[in-house]
C-alpha cells in the first residue's frame, strides 16, 4: 500500500498535463488535488525566489509554505486570463519583503550573516566552485538586485513578468539587472 | 534582440537548488489535505425549533398578505403597543429602569476574600 504522501502525489498527477489556468479551475470546481499539479509544477522556483531573497534556507521554506497557503485560500479571487506563475510568484514575493521587513525591525541591516555565519561572501568566492561561486555571489547582490537575477537568469522570465511580480517598471526591472551585473563582475573578478 | 555576455550565459547555466525534501507534502498537507472544519453538529431539538419558527413565520406571512383583517388587527396591536409606550409615564418608568441599571454597571462590585479567623490567633 502507498504511503500516504505518496498516494497524494500520484493523485495529484492525473491533472499534470493539463495547462495551469485549467488547473485553477478545476482545483476552483472542488477538485483540491488539481492543486497539488501547481504546487509540484513551482514548487522549485518559488523556492528558489525565496532562497535567494531571503538568504535563509529554513525561511525560504517557511515562506514558500505561506505563498502556497495563501494562493490556495485565495484561489477564488485569482483573475482568469491572467497567469499563475505571476501571481504565485507575487505571493511569494511579498511573503518575502514581510519577512525582511521583520528582520529590518530587528536590526538596520538586513542581517546577511543569518544566511551565511561563515566570515562573508567575498571571502570565500575564489575557493568555491564555479556554480557556488557564482550563488555566494549573488547572494552577496543587495536585494532588490538579487531577486531581479533570480527571476531572469534563473528562472527564465521575462522582464514584463518580472516586472508585474515586483510591481515595478519595467525600466527599473532592467536597470536592476544591469546594476546587478556589474556588481557580479566585480565580486567574481 | 538580447545580447549575452559572459556573466548572462554563467547564470543561465545556474540550475536551481532543488527544495528540501517534504516541502512538497508539508504544502500539500496545509492546502489540498488539511483537514475540513467539522461543520457544527445540530440537535434534534434545534432542527425541530428551527423548523417550527420557519414553519411560523412563513404561515404568519401569508396571514398577513392573504387576510385583511389580520392584518389590521396586527397593525392595531402595534399601533397601540406603540401609543402605550409614548406615554410619559412608561417612558419615565423605562428611563428609570435603564438609568439603574447604568448606575449599577458602573459599580465595582469586586469580589473580596473573606478573612478566616483561626482558633490559634
Amino acid at each position: 500500500m502507498l504511503a500516504p504522501s505518496l498516494a497524494r502525489v500520484s493523485a495529484a498527477r492525473t491533472f499534470t498535463a493539463d495547462d495551469d489556468a485549467t488547473l485553477v479551475s478545476t482545483a476552483l470546481a472542488g477538485h483540491a488535488e488539481a492543486f497539488g499539479t501547481l504546487v509540484e509544477r513551482y514548487e522549485r522556483a518559488v523556492y528558489n525566489l525565496c532562497l535567494r531573497t531571503l538568504r535563509d534556507a529554513e525561511e525560504a521554506k517557511d515562506a514558500s509554505q505561506e505563498a502556497f497557503f495563501k494562493a490556495f485560500r485565495g484561489l477564488g479571487t485569482f483573475r482568469t486570463g491572467s497567469k499563475f506563475s505571476t501571481w504565485i510568484f507575487s505571493i511569494a514575493y511579498h511573503a518575502c519583503c514581510d519577512r525582511l521587513s521583520r528582520r529590518r525591525r530587528f536590526s538596520d541591516a538586513e542581517m546577511p550573516e543569518r544566511a551565511d555565519p561563515s566570515p562573508g561572501p567575498d571571502v570565500h568566492v575564489e575557493r568555491l566552485d564555479e556554480a557556488s561561486r557564482l550563488r555566494t555571489a549573488i547572494d552577496a547582490l543587495p536585494e532588490k538586485y538579487r531577486t531581479v537575477v533570480t527571476m531572469y537568469h534563473l528562472q527564465g522570465q521575462q522582464y514584463e513578468e518580472i516586472a508585474r511580480v515586483l510591481d515595478l517598471p519595467m525600466g527599473t526591472v532592467k536597470t536592476h539587472l544591469f546594476r546587478a551585473k556589474e556588481h557580479l563582475r566585480k565580486l567574481l573578478a | 534582440m538580447e545580447r549575452y555576455d559572459d556573466i548572462d550565459r554563467a547564470l543561465f547555466a545556474l540550475p536551481l537548488e532543488e527544495p528540501p525534501q517534504g516541502l512538497r507534502d508539508s504544502i500539500l498537507a496545509i492546502t489540498v489535505y488539511a483537514p475540513q472544519p467539522e461543520r457544527a453538529k445540530v440537535g434534534l431539538f434545534e432542527n425541530v425549533g428551527i423548523g417550527v419558527a420557519l414553519a411560523l413565520l412563513v404561515w404568519f406571512t401569508w396571514a398577513v398578505i392573504a387576510n385583511q383583517v389580520f392584518a389590521d388587527t396586527i397593525f392595531g396591536g402595534l399601533v397601540a403597543f406603540a401609543q402605550g409606550l409614548a406615554k410619559p409615564p412608561t417612558l419615565l418608568s423605562l428611563a428609570m429602569g435603564f438609568s439603574a441599571i447604568f448606575i449599577v454597571s458602573l459599580m465595582p462590585l469586586r469580589l473580596v476574600p473573606v478573612q478566616v479567623r483561626t482558633e490559634r490567633s
